[in-house]
């Protein structure tokens, strides 16, 4: 089998989906694609000739986003025509599929090399325009399969995640959040990216704009919950926020990195999807993580960087607790509860933070998870390669 | 000259360029100001120091209205070398401008056009104000040439190809977040911050050296591919055939700047804009355009009275008699402009259908983006109604718009006696009827005056102004003064059958009509009449103006001038028949289809035999000489009488009013072009159809002396002082 190898990953900031505030508030989400698949280019130096398709993770395909974003971005990025671009939507982990998708491809000799990425503006297109489902799709499901919050409320119901223990677990999100953007953690991955400051001027940013410096469990404590104001616990603090961004990543085989002289961050070692039940929709990492596990014939043990995206404090908390994770050992440049989750860009996005992470701290095996609205979850293994 | 730019430099290092022409409302960029500039960048080329350069408009919300108009205007009788050197003066110095060694920003606050879009195309960064008439355009083929200082080069670099054929095909202004979204400008920003915000893009340029990359970038070819080229050009040349037909030739001009420049380096690319800009500005459509723009500065300067002579009535209040489609729309088009307008109608449901109808103006407007809920909120407030008169009591000006019927009018003035103020104004709105004579029943015959409007009342620009024998100057020059303030444009008009506009058309029509008899058809007629220009035929017109109101108004003119006209026996016959036109379905043709197509109707052909007189075949030219020599031959007559004083009064009434195309120069522009004595012979080859090709005395002098309506060139006489 052929190794895919990734041989750059980065990403945009994240910005807020607010009309008002949000820093991509008169951004495309076309522009952003084709900026990041640019400059994926540039910082690569390869002869973008060479690379045969992109593979865009996108969820709400329409207006801006729609008529096939991967190509439309692709031409926009001024790569030559003959490169192809396909949009690929697996929900919240459509980039991620995008990831796979391009190793698969790779793995079978039918292609080699590639861009993966996604893309999602929260604000622009919102994430539940003109959806609209059969009502068959209900005969045995309730509608409310449809409402992630009422299916993370229902994961905490069940595997009894309290409201202070989701509370603290996005404190440390947006704490260890703080702590990257500070430390110039994301200075590897982060390319600054127009947009708007606070004070509405356009300049070339950098920063997550939904990481909170002043974020406390007392603060998180005092918001109601918003799909369940009677006795439910997941609220706007311990949920990811609406947000806006990319996220990309150039990938070959192991071969082609070679003969180009790139040298590779890691190489994709297994991939694996699952469905759930959609009632539960967040647990999809559980039995993803257990196939991707067996397929690279490896143990929770031997991993040593995780990221498991946080749609909701409660739903990633039961994951860890079914897989018997240790919380330390995940998300610890914080996760979608602070940082945001683009839906077709967080999959890439945490492949993006996860392959850095494991330069830094130096582990040879990281695994990318995240649950998928409707019941499904993804897994992806890397290995990264030594000097 | 006084100079027309200050430059000062801040302490921090920035390069204030200030460009406000003395004396001037607007900038325009004229060869001393060209002068001065080039100086001005010959100095700051030296200055090494300089950390950036921020371009601006002394004037509060104008930028740069762009080239001189009358500088223009005299190169198309320039030689070519003269012409070439013209162009190629704005070339060098926008060049010189694009190459400073600094970062150089245009502020704008206000309409940015032509030239001046040139110059802040040539600059590293532009920065618009949010400012609701602040915009950019480069609207040069709208006067029959292309942008030729770089336009057609430095835009397509700029926001891409696409957008950048569209703004300089069709000369559209972009504004706000548009002009942000193509790339146009760098952000939209409160007038207040704009040059805050330009001194921040200077402080981002010192570490931050993409502005260097970006510009060496915009000097190179945009490298489409020879598909992305052949696709590109030929649908938007299919486009552009489709919306201007073949008479305007600029837009095809421009695209193929575009075309021929684009793929070159930016040095390459300008001498191809050059060569063709050269080359149309030459032409005589564009000669004609221009001379159009000169006539409607002309008309509006003097609408036929002398307004610093005569002190206008201030006008606080309008009273509107009827709220049919031409009331509803008098007042809506006042209280548009802020001025209060109380309507009359005898029932209710009228005035109802005439508020609806107003409001459906502005929300016209507002769905495409041209008014805001405000405005028509704000109008809505300002229009007042009622079925009683009493409601006149307080206007200032009364407009009278109940059907066209002498006694109806004439009872009702009676009436209006009783209610209007003594020193009121009453106007009618009548478009056929003798103002002379309907003033021995209005209240006061110096205050009684004609204002004849043109429907739509919200689209067509034209008012006449119709002095009876005792109106007063003084009446005359308030209605003047109260139309432009709606935004209209009145030409003042001597009491006669028709007016000006009817008087001229009438003919036109009675032609078109007479030649079916004859046997031409009726496709034929309207296709001639269109391709002279036309944006109707003459009877697809009749039957949008109604049968029964052409018939009346023909009535009423072969009556006033029996020695030439013809009654249009066809008019009588069709509405005999109930046919009156589009309003019911039939009437020269038939209309079908939820849109009221036209379409061939044979019921029509029986009504024809009876009164087709032989069946011949005719030849275009045949039919557009008759058409065109008829109006133009009765526009001599109308200013030979004095009807109006100036030849331009015919030209615009007859472009705003009828639509003549402009590109013809105007009527008698029209007659200039082809010249006095030849309009004369060819007048004579149909003289014995009748009097009406009977060329007046006025043009036959011309003829022999070889004068014209206007001086070869009218803008050298007009604009250069």
């Amino acid at each position: 089998m052929t190794n895919a190898v990734i041989t750059h990953a980065i990403r945009t900031p994240i910005g807020k989906a607010s009309p008002d505030k949000g820093m991509f508030r008169d951004r495309r989400a076309d522009d952003l694609s084709g900026d990041l698949m640019r400059r994926l280019v540039d910082i690569s130096g390869i002869d973008p000739h060479l690379i045969g398709d992109v593979r865009w993770g996108c969820v709400q395909q329409q207006g801006e986003q729609g008529f096939d974003i991967a190509r439309n971005a692709a031409l926009i990025a001024e790569l030559p025509i003959e490169v192809g671009g396909v949009t690929v939507n697996r929900l919240c982990a459509s980039s991620l599929q995008a990831i796979n998708d391009c190793a698969m491809h790779i793995a079978a000799g039918f292609e080699d090399v590639q861009i993966a990425g996604g893309v999602e503006h929260m604000h622009h297109i919102p994430m539940d325009k003109d959806y609209n489902p059969s009502p068959r799709l209900f005969v045995k499901n309730s509608e409310a399969i449809m409402n992630m919050g009422l299916t993370a409320e229902y994961l905490a119901v069940k595997h009894r995640i309290s409201r202070e223990a989701q509370d603290e677990f996005s404190c440390r999100s947006h704490e260890l959040a703080g702590k990257a953007i500070t430390s110039g953690a994301f200075d590897s991955e982060v390319v600054p990216t127009w947009g708007r400051c606070d004070d509405g001027k356009k300049a070339k940013l950098t920063r997550d704009q939904c990481v909170r410096d002043d974020c406390s469990v007392e603060s998180l404590s005092g918001l109601t919950p918003v799909f369940n104001p009677q006795g439910g616990s997941v609220t706007a603090g311990n949920s990811s926020p609406l947000s806006i961004g990319a996220s990309a990543m150039l990938m070959m085989s192991e071969k082609k990195a070679a003969e180009l002289g790139l040298k590779p961050m890691a190489r994709v070692l297994a991939i694996a999807v699952a469905g759930v039940e959609p009632c539960e929709m967040g647990i999809g990492p559980v039995p993803a993580v257990h196939k991707a596990l067996r397929r690279a014939g490896l143990s929770l043990d031997d991993i040593g960087s995780i990221e498991l995206n946080e749609a909701f404090a409660a739903q990633a908390l039961s994951v860890l607790k079914l897989l018997g994770i240790d919380t330390k050992r995940v998300n610890t440049r914080g996760g979608a509860v602070a940082l945001g989750h683009p839906l077709g860009a967080s999959g890439c996005r945490i492949s993006v933070t996860l392959l850095h992470r494991m330069q830094s701290e130096g582990s040879r095996y990281g695994l990318a998870t995240m649950c998928v609205g409707q019941g499904q979850g993804v897994a992806t293994i890397f290995e990264r390669i030594e000097d | 000259m006084v100079s027309a730019f200050q430059l000062e430099v801040t302490e921090d290092g920035i390069g204030l360029l200030t460009f406000d022409v003395p004396g001037q409302k607007v900038n325009t960029l004229s060869a001393p100001v060209f002068a001065e500039l080039s100086e001005i960048v010959t100095k700051l080329e030296g200055r090494r120091d300089l950390r950036g350069l921020i371009v601006r408009s002394g004037k509060a919300g104008q930028f740069i209205a762009g080239a001189d108009l009358g500088e223009l205007s005299v190169l198309s009788l320039a030689t070519p070398a003269e012409v070439e050197r013209g162009v190629r003066r704005g070339h060098d110095l926008f060049e010189r401008f694009s190459q400073l060694p600094f970062l150089t920003v245009a502020v704008v606050d206000g309409h940015c056009m032509g030239g001046g879009t040139e110059l802040i195309l040539s600059l590293d960064q532009r920065l618009l104000s949010d400012n609701s008439k602040a915009g950019i355009a480069l609207p040069e083929v709208k006067i029959g040439i292309i942008p030729g200082w770089g336009g057609t080069q430095r835009l397509p670099r700029l926001i891409g190809v696409h957008h950048a054929i569209r703004m300089i095909t069709t000369g559209d202004t972009v504004r706000g977040a548009e002009a942000v979204a193509l790339g146009l400008v760098f952000d939209v920003v409160p007038t207040d911050q704009l040059m805050s915000e330009a001194r921040r893009l200077i402080d981002m340029a010192q570490n931050d050296d993409d502005w260097k990359k970006i510009r060496e970038r915009r000097r190179q070819p945009l490298g489409m591919t020879a598909d992305q080229v052949a696709f590109t050009f030929s649908i938007a040349e299919g486009y552009i055939r489709s919306k201007t037909g073949s008479q305007y030739p600029a837009p095809l001009m421009a695209l193929k700047a575009i075309r021929e420049g684009i793929n070159l380096p930016l040095s390459e690319g300008l001498k191809v804009e050059q060569k063709i800009s050269a080359e149309i500005m030459q032409s005589p459509t564009a000669a004609n355009l221009i001379s159009i723009f000169f006539k409607g500065n002309a008309v509006d300067r003097d609408p036929g009275i002398d307004l610093r002579a005569h002190r206008p009535k201030d006008v606080a209040r309008v009273g509107i008699l009827g709220a049919g489609l031409m009331g509803a729309g008098i007042a809506t088009a006042h209280a548009r402009r802020g001025i209060p307008a109380a309507m009359v109608d005898t029932e209710n449901e009228r005035i109802e259908a005439g508020l609806k109808a107003a409001a459906k103006v502005v929300q016209g407007r507002i769905a495409i983006g041209r008014a805001t809920t405000d405005e028509l909120v704000g109008m809505m407030a300002l229009l007042s109604t009622s079925t009683s008169h009493s409601i006149f009591a307080d206007c200032d000006v009364v407009i009278e718009a109940v059907p066209e019927n002498e006694q109806l009018k004439t009872k009702i003035f009676g009436q209006l006696a009783q209610v209007m103020r003594p020193d009121a104004i009453l106007a009618s709105n009548t478009s056929t009827i003798s103002i002379t004579r309907m003033a021995k029943s209005a209240p006061a015959a110096d205050r009684f005056v004609g204002m004849h409007f043109f429907s739509p009342v919200d689209r067509m620009a034209l008012v006449e102004v119709i002095r009876g024998d005792q109106t007063s100057d003084e009446t005359v020059a308030t209605i003047v003064t109260l139309a432009k303030r709606i935004g209209k444009t009145p030409i003042v008009i001597k009491d006669c059958p028709g007016f000006l506009v009817n008087r001229l058309l009438m003919p036109y029509m009675a032609e078109a009509v007479l030649m079916l008899t004859e046997g031409a058809s009726m496709d034929m007629i309207d296709k001639a009449a269109t391709r002279f220009g036309m944006p109707v035929g003459p009877i697809a017109l009749q039957d949008m103006v109604g049968i029964d109101v052409s018939c009346f108004a023909g009535d009423v003119l072969v009556n006033a001038y029996s020695d030439r006209a013809v009654p249009s026996l066809i008019l009588r016959e069709l509405v005999k028949c109930g046919r009156l036109g589009k309003k019911t379905g039939s009437g020269f043709r038939r209309y079908v289809g939820p849109k009221g197509k036209p379409a061939p109707d044979p019921d029509f052909d029986p009504i024809l035999a009876k009164l087709q007189s032989e069946v011949r075949s005719f030849a275009e030219e045949e039919i557009t000489d008759r058409l065109f020599l008829a109006m133009l031959l009765e526009g001599v007559r109308a200013l030979e009488e004095g009807i109006v004083h100036e030849p331009a009064h015919v030209d615009m009434a007859m472009i705003l009013g009828t639509g003549f195309p402009p590109h013809r120069g105007g009527l008698l522009g029209w007659c200039d072009n082809e010249g006095a004595a030849t309009i004369v012979e060819r007048a004579a080859k149909y003289e014995s159809l009748g009097l009406r090709f009977k060329s007046p005395e006025m043009l036959i002098q011309m003829a022999t002396s070889g004068e014209r309506f206007y001086p070869q060139s009218i803008a050298t006489a007009k604009t250069i002082d």
